[in-house]
């Protein structure tokens, strides 16, 4: 059953997928958003019933989840998407905390702070590693199509999109809609490994890991959050000598890439195997530029 | 009891008003909201805390060092962060991060090599309370409410009254401009965020005398936050009238419908707030940049 | 227009390509995963030291708490060595920092069990926590034992089924609402309470209402009950309608940082009634943070260092740590591992399912927490502490 590294690699599949979302809506529309962590919440929770109380299948729950957070995005965007960028990001940190607050209080459908339990383990390597590869793919198709070089307009020049013609809100409300829709496909995934979700789970410090990771990875390169993920989530446990000062060396990675190097490790680059060889060819020419020097 | 209520409100909305103040000046210059700044505030509490346990310094001169520490680490955070961020001319949104991630590390740095024990400030001040016909109000919180009073009153002279204030409003309305008149903008800049700290501190000691030291406690800044937001981002009256209606609202609330739902009233009000009035009740209305 | 059709030919094949890439890259994780979970960790030599691993906040804050547990159970493993070990041999433990959170709990845990290969687990003293440790243990069959998780649920799931290797050292809250309700009616002869309660903490929900319920049996009155949430500093909005409401009692069952608060504030306002509270109150940090407001204030909590038999494990911990004033959590440590070692010495081999059994089948171990007795049917058991707060220092009641 699920040894210790599979579980680590679990959820490292499960962030993933939730950075994705993210990293769509952050990295590529600029939308800053701390909301994504409660629709991690609705979708665990929507998905927990599903499985629980109509006693259907994982995936079923899977798209249940995506459905209920896509509405609630759908509402919420239509609401605050039209405030300037620091609003925005208010709303989207209210309307988290106050899914915290109902999930809280909810006692009969959520089951308040006890949490929801005896959720079904049905999350394992393979169930993540085929929602990864999905996700992915549905990702990268979608940000290198005319909806994703829209998403990439806004970002760049909203107004100037604007008057191009390009439905700006509604761009931004699907972008919205999908990052919260990873966000709960998470949010399943999230609570049929942990067979319990608890509203303290998904509260504003997680949504600002989110945020924090894709800003780390690059803001505008799917394979730097995704590799940024990956590393931030594999390093506390692997330096768990060090882990006292794990969120302390987060913070200061922050500060550090966004002071200095502002365009993430990735930068607006992909990860590809072009960029790979380039980087090991100018390597070699360097030494061979030395050495030619140095006859 | 409503009456009892009211002055709990205000009470509350006192030290809200004090932090909302420092956030609101820093907004009102450089246009982005310092996540940090509940931090700083705890900076102060625990200096306080060490300088006053001490028993060297008498208690003011601890609480001036609180002030100054804080103000000091406002001060180098814009030096050493903000300041670079502006130099390269990335967007506003980034400021906000770099001070999210300040946010981190200033309270992950205390936790680690202070540790997480809460600390009590020594009593300084009796905890007594004082009645009056029926309505008790205690002592620290007399004395945080006069101090933030005054302290407000001595800021509104500073702003309004005097060059220095000239300056500071003119780099904020534009910075270009100012420059351009010869104002030395890096350093008002500098100055604001001396000034921010050090009413951060303030707020930080006040609210460790009125309740407990603990690295998370600069939490509460984005009470002050979202009164900064309600009042209007970038006002300085907007977010004292904001927090005092966020501090009343917050009672009443809590004590006439239901505690547990109180922060659900207080994000609805704010959505609600901005929905009709997207810059606030008092906000300059800002265009997205072009 | 050739050009253009072309070289658009070109991109979305390229980017098919990389997406191609992107998905290859995603395989080999998944394949990656699959190998590692097939790696041989380290095997477990039968005749090494037997190792118990310990779940706690390491850091975060309730960090006093894991803290001292880790500590307890160090010392306690240093006594047992002394005296001979288990089944002769030594006793080594494993702690890892769970910081209070479930994520980081359930990964620990796991470490533990599949890659440090401990034979137990003790910890955590959170409920929330081991509920969610509970089905894990299980389906890993390595006993988890509890210290003061006091839900219900840690060992017995909400449709009644039994976790069968979920084990907990301490009581649970509606044992303690009980006795809080007759501390109540009886010790201090209220007829009528008030309740502040945390609707975050389930916990304090909990044990709130099983109160109420034992209080109302009692013949007494809740007469107003009011919510407040962890992580708030200001709770006069609720107090003062408590205060109107004029009980001659009020339950607090908060975490001792937050009781400081209530009580302080409390006074300030001019309630002078004794306040009650539970096993949250219990740290010697409360009375430095609460001061006078808690003079005559009552509290239940397991059996703690107040009882006079812990003294020579409080002086040895003193010793050992520093001076440091332990907490009741490296109490339940050392029970726990004596506990352990009871059990296997029962059981006379050393193996996990051989200790949950015996575990199961404790019908008395005398710890320096009491006497234990389980319930095979719940893993429950029954023993109380209450304590009585008087110029400034903790006194037994019963």
């Amino acid at each position: 059953m699920a040894g210790y590294y599979e579980g680590l690699l679990i959820i490292v599949g499960i962030n993933i997928i939730a950075v994705i979302g993210v990293s769509i809506l952050t990295g590529f529309t600029r939308l800053f958003s701390f909301g994504n962590a409660a629709f991690m919440a609705i979708g665990a929770y929507a998905g927990a019933i599903i499985s629980t109380k109509l006693k259907m299948p994982l995936p079923i729950a899977i798209i249940g989840g995506m459905i209920v957070s896509a509405i609630i995005a759908f509402l919420l965007g239509k609401i605050t998407l039209g405030l300037k960028g620091d609003y925005f990001l208010i709303a989207t940190l209210g309307f988290g905390e106050s899914v915290r607050v109902i999930a809280e209080n909810w006692q009969a459908v959520t089951g308040g702070s006890r949490g929801y339990t005896g959720i079904p383990m049905k999350t394992d390597i393979v169930v993540v590693g085929i929602s990864v590869v999905i996700a992915i793919f549905i990702a990268w198709n979608l940000l290198h199509s005319k909806i994703g070089r829209n998403f990439q307009a806004i970002r760049e020049q909203e107004v100037a999109a604007d008057a191009i013609g390009v439905d700006t809100a509604k761009y931004k409300n699907l972008a919205f809609m999908i990052s919260a829709m990873y966000a709960a496909w998470a949010g399943v995934l999230w609570g049929h490994y942990y067979s319990l979700v608890v509203p303290s789970m998904f509260n504003l410090v997680k949504s600002q890991e989110l945020t924090i990771t894709v800003v780390i990875g690059g803001l505008g390169s799917l394979s730097g959050s995704i590799l940024s993920t990956i590393f931030l989530t594999l390093l506390p446990e692997l330096a768990r000598a060090a882990a006292e000062y794990r969120m302390l060396a987060y913070g200061l990675a922050v500060v550090l890439v966004i002071t200095l190097r502002p365009n993430g490790l990735m930068g607006y680059k992909e990860i590809s195997l072009k960029v790979i060889v380039a980087w090991i060819k100018a390597l070699f020419s360097k030494k061979t530029a030395a050495v030619g020097k140095a006859e | 009891m409503i009456i009892q209520q009211l002055v709990n409100g205000i009470s509350v909305g006192s030290i809200y008003a004090l932090m909302a103040t420092g956030y609101a000046l820093i907004y009102s210059l450089l246009g982005f909201s310092n996540w940090a700044h509940g931090d700083i505030a705890m900076v102060g509490a625990y200096i306080g805390f060490f300088a006053i346990t001490a028993s060297i310094f008498p208690w003011w001169v601890a609480f001036l060092l609180a002030i100054a520490g804080a103000g000091v680490l406002s001060l180098l955070s814009e030096r050493i962060a903000y300041r670079r961020i502006r130099q390269n001319n990335s967007p506003t949104m980034f400021l906000m991060i770099a001070a999210m991630g300040l946010s981190v590390t200033i309270q992950n740095a205390v936790l680690v090599f202070i540790g997480s024990k809460f600390k009590t400030y020594p009593q300084i001040l009796p905890v007594k309370a004082i009645e009056i016909g029926g309505t008790f109000i205690g002592l620290i919180d007399l004395i945080s409410l006069g101090v933030t009073v005054v302290v407000l009153g001595l800021l509104f002279y500073l702003i309004e009254r005097t060059k220095f204030g000239l300056a500071v409003k003119a780099s904020a309305t534009n910075m270009q401009v100012a420059s351009l008149l010869g104002i030395n903008v890096d350093k008002y800049i500098s100055l604001v965020f001396l000034l921010s700290g050090s009413l951060a501190g303030l707020s930080g000691v006040l609210l460790g005398m009125k309740y407990t030291v603990y690295p998370q406690m600069g939490n509460i800044a984005l009470k002050a936050f979202i009164a900064s937001v309600f009042g209007g981002l970038g006002s300085v009256p907007g977010a004292i009238v904001g927090a005092v209606v966020i501090g009343l609202m917050e009672v009443f609330v809590a004590g006439y419908v239901n505690a547990g739902l109180r922060d659900l009233f207080t994000f609805a009000l704010l959505i609600g707030v901005l929905v009709v009035r997207p810059t606030g009740l008092f906000g300059k209305s800002v265009q997205d940049k072009a | 227009m050739k050009n253009y059709v072309e070289t658009k030919s070109i991109q979305t094949k390229r980017s098919m390509m990389k997406s191609k890439k992107l998905v290859l890259i995603a395989l080999a994780l998944v394949l990656l995963g699959g190998m590692l979970s097939g790696c041989a960790p380290k095997a477990a030599k039968d005749d090494g030291p037997i190792r118990i691993g310990y779940v706690g906040a390491l850091s975060g804050e309730t960090a006093l708490w894991g803290q001292a547990g880790l500590n307890g159970a160090l010392l306690a493993a240093k006594e047992i060595n002394a005296a001979g070990g288990i089944l002769g041999r030594q006793v080594e433990v494993v702690g890892l920092d769970g910081r209070a959170e479930t994520t980081d709990t359930v990964n620990a845990f796991r470490r533990l069990v599949t890659e440090e290969k401990v034979l137990a687990v003790i910890g955590t003293n959170w409920s929330s926590l081991n509920i969610a440790l509970a089905p894990i243990a299980d389906e890993l069959k390595v006993p988890v034992i509890a210290t003061a998780a006091s839900n219900p649920k840690v060992t017995v799931d909400e449709n009644g089924k039994l976790h069968p290797y979920s084990f907990r050292i301490g009581f649970i809250d509606p044992f303690q609402g009980q006795v809080l309700a007759n501390l109540a009616s009886n010790t201090i002869g209220a007829k009528t309470a008030g309740v502040i309660y945390d609707v975050g903490s389930d916990y304090s929900t909990g044990l709130s209402q099983y109160f109420e319920e034992q209080f109302v049996k009692n013949g007494g009155q809740v007469v107003s009950k009011v919510e407040a949430h962890t992580g708030d500093n200001d709770f006069r909005a609720q107090l003062s309608v408590i205060k109107e409401a004029n009980p001659e009692v009020i339950l607090v069952p908060w975490i001792y940082k937050d009781v400081a608060l209530i009580a302080n504030q409390a006074r300030e306002l001019g309630i002078t009634v004794p306040l009650l509270g539970g096993d949250g109150w219990d740290s010697p940090e409360l009375i430095d943070l609460a001061g006078p407001a808690i003079e005559g204030c009552y509290y239940t909590s397991q059996p703690s260092f107040a009882n006079p038999i812990t003294k020579p494990f409080y002086d040895a911990y003193m010793k050992e740590y520093n001076n440091l004033v332990p907490e009741t959590e490296a109490l339940f440590l050392r029970d726990g591992l004596y506990w352990v070692k009871d059990a296997l010495e029962r059981a006379g081999e050393v193996s996990s399912d051989a200790l949950r059994t015996a575990l199961e089948n404790t019908t008395k171990f005398d710890g320096l927490m009491g006497s234990m007795a389980i319930d095979p049917a719940t893993h429950n058991q029954e023993t109380c502490l209450c304590v009585h707060l008087q110029e400034r220092r903790a006194r037994m009641v019963r």
